[in-house]
């Protein structure tokens, strides 16, 4: 299939436009792929602002357009400053060795990949409910 | 259905030198992990130490015959700083699996 121009024309300019962009899979609200959700985590973890884009309705040409670009083909893919830095792997692996805060200019999260249980007390427990029948 | 074992010598054919290790993550046979420690990696951005080993292998992604390949780069044993402990001494080398003879099937 060949190259839409305008479509690539397109996303080289949200390229510019976003520091941090995502071509995932769903929404970072609702991702639609275990491989996209992973990346999500990982950049909300990382508190840094992100574009996302949903490759679903567009799929194909998108593929046909990224992989002219940089020669990368399959979602997600996270892009920094106009580069593709890599799909979920890669993501990952560079979150854990803190290339990713380095590259993002960020802190690196302390309690990475730890569960938050304990950090909030569980709201659901109130007090019992004290009838008193004076 | 992909063979693990010749998966492992198209990407050391391609990438001379290389220590290749696939393994079959769900135990279907189609989704699949390459481990790949190679001197061409040095100095190379994760990305392309995947683009190269996605290389070697696009023509069995395109036939079908893997569904699914994720991929781990590390640079050459020599240099592998990921692994180092915070004094700097190199990960011992049994931190990796005994490679060849894992036949789970």
């Amino acid at each position: 299939m060949a190259v839409n121009p305008e479509l690539k024309q397109k996303v080289e300019e949200v390229l510019r436009e976003n520091r941090v962009l995502l071509f995932m899979k769903g929404t970072p609200e609702m991702p639609q792929c275990g491989f996209s959700m992973r990346v999500v985590g990982v950049l909300e973890q990382m508190g840094t602002e992100y574009g996302a884009i949903d490759v679903l309705p567009i799929l194909d040409p998108l593929r046909e357009v990224t992989g002219e670009i940089s020669d990368w083909r399959t979602f997600p893919q996270l892009y920094v400053n106009g580069e593709l830095v890599g799909g979920a792997d890669i993501v990952e692996e560079m979150f854990e060795s803190g290339e990713l805060a380095d590259l993002l200019g960020v802190e690196q999260p302390e309690v990475a990949a730890q569960p938050q249980a304990e950090a909030t007390p569980n709201p659901q427990q109130s007090p019992p409910l004290q009838v008193d029948g004076t | 259905m992909a063979d693990l074992a010749e998966i492992e010598r198209i990407i050391a054919e391609a990438l001379p030198g290389a220590e290749v290790e696939v393994v079959d993550e769900t135990g279907g046979g189609d989704h699949l992990r390459a481990i790949v420690r190679a001197p061409q990696f040095e100095g190379k951005s994760r990305i392309d130490q995947h683009r190269m080993v996605r290389a070697a292998v696009q023509e069995r992604m395109d036939d079908g015959s893997i569904h699914a390949l994720s991929i781990s780069t590390k640079p050459a044993a020599s240099s592998a700083s990921r692994e180092q402990d915070a004094t700097g001494r190199p990960a011992k080398p049994d931190a990796d699996p005994p490679g060849g003879d894992s036949s789970s099937r």
